[in-house]
């Protein structure tokens, strides 16, 4: 349900982004998704699938790229991914880390005509 | 005949709605119109506590009070016998309102007329923290049998809000609920954010939350 309401959105700026770029049919669209954004990729797969199947992007494909979660340690400069990182800097042992990647939801390129 | 051709756009889904929610907050804020979008999961009290505002501040504002839910007019009835004007709002199966949504639904009602409204979201704290709908001020309710670990397990609700409702304070003789352990995870995700504890049903605390209320009112429309 959640998914839902962004396919909505994602088609809303889709459209907007067609009359900009003054294209007419889309053949795919590549997002990219954040892991720390609560967005289940799987489930906007299937979200797309079933909205588009009646729209004029029933033949567009939709395909995701995961952009990992890294985090920087603001004192040392320390950098790696969260998981990894857990809540302290493993240079430093500090805690004051700063996300620098993994809250995305972009639409990264259309391949149109 | 023309060739597909790769375009990069590098634009977040989101941004045509939080476009047109600055455009709708620019609007609201010339029209001397402060827009409060109040969300909470069900059953958190929200109707209660937005009854027990309304009877506090009614005769200081001319106030008009949106109900978005998916289906049925029950909240808008409530809110109606208080004597405000309300419109319910049905969201047609989804699980949050939008900027466009949001724009609707005040057009309809013509808001530039009031001088508070109330956007009652959808009871959900997933989907309505994502999509901005062009409020002047957000504020959820948290209630105290929902746990005090819901800023840990939502936390982009916590982020975007101005103000964190805790209701049904009466009841925590009976919930495990730890005072310090919530302020404390809602200020490390938003340590601006503003936290008052009430009950709407008896009344205790509701009166400082109504004058911060008020207080931003004031400030939007002066």
């Amino acid at each position: 349900m959640h998914e839902l309401g962004i396919v909505y959105q994602l088609m809303k700026t889709v459209d907007n982004i067609k009359k900009e770029q003054n294209v007419n049919e889309i053949a795919s669209i590549v997002l990219q998704i954040g892991e720390m954004t609560d967005i289940v990729p799987r489930f906007i797969e299937e979200a797309w699938k079933v909205s588009a199947s009646e729209t004029e992007y029933k033949n567009t494909k939709l395909e995701i790229e995961i952009v990992t979660a890294r985090a920087k340690c603001s004192d040392c400069g320390f950098e790696d991914s969260v998981r990894k990182l857990s809540f302290n800097c493993p240079k430093c042992g500090k805690s004051n880390l700063k996300i620098i990647s993994g809250r995305e939801f972009l639409i990264k390129e259309i391949t149109a005509k | 005949m023309q060739e597909f051709k790769t375009i990069e756009i590098k634009r977040s889904v989101f941004e045509d709605n939080d476009r047109e929610a600055e455009l709708l907050r620019s609007e609201l804020k010339k029209s001397r119109t402060f827009l409060l979008n109040l969300m909470s999961a069900p059953g958190s009290g929200k109707t209660t506590t937005l009854k027990a505002t309304l009877a506090r501040i009614k005769d200081k504002f001319n106030i008009g009070v949106m109900e978005a839910d998916i289906d049925s007019d029950v909240d808008a009835r409530s809110i109606a016998e208080l004597g405000v004007k309300s419109i319910q709002l049905h969201t047609g199966g989804m699980c949050h309102l939008d900027a466009g949504m949001t724009r609707q639904g005040l057009d309809e009602f013509n808001a530039s007329d009031f001088d508070f409204v109330v956007l009652e979201n959808v009871g959900n704290l997933v989907c309505p923290a994502e999509f901005d709908t062009g409020s002047s001020k957000n504020a959820m309710i948290l209630s105290v049998p929902e746990g005090d670990d819901k800023p840990l397990k939502y936390p982009l609700m916590f982020t975007i809000c101005d103000a964190v409702i805790i209701n049904k304070i009466d009841t925590k003789s009976v919930f495990d609920f730890d005072d310090d352990a919530v302020v404390q995870r809602i200020k490390k995700l938003n340590p601006d954010c503003e936290i008052f504890f009430i009950s709407a049903k008896t009344g205790e605390g509701v009166d400082s939350w109504c004058s911060w209320l008020e207080k931003q009112i004031n400030e939007w429309n002066s």
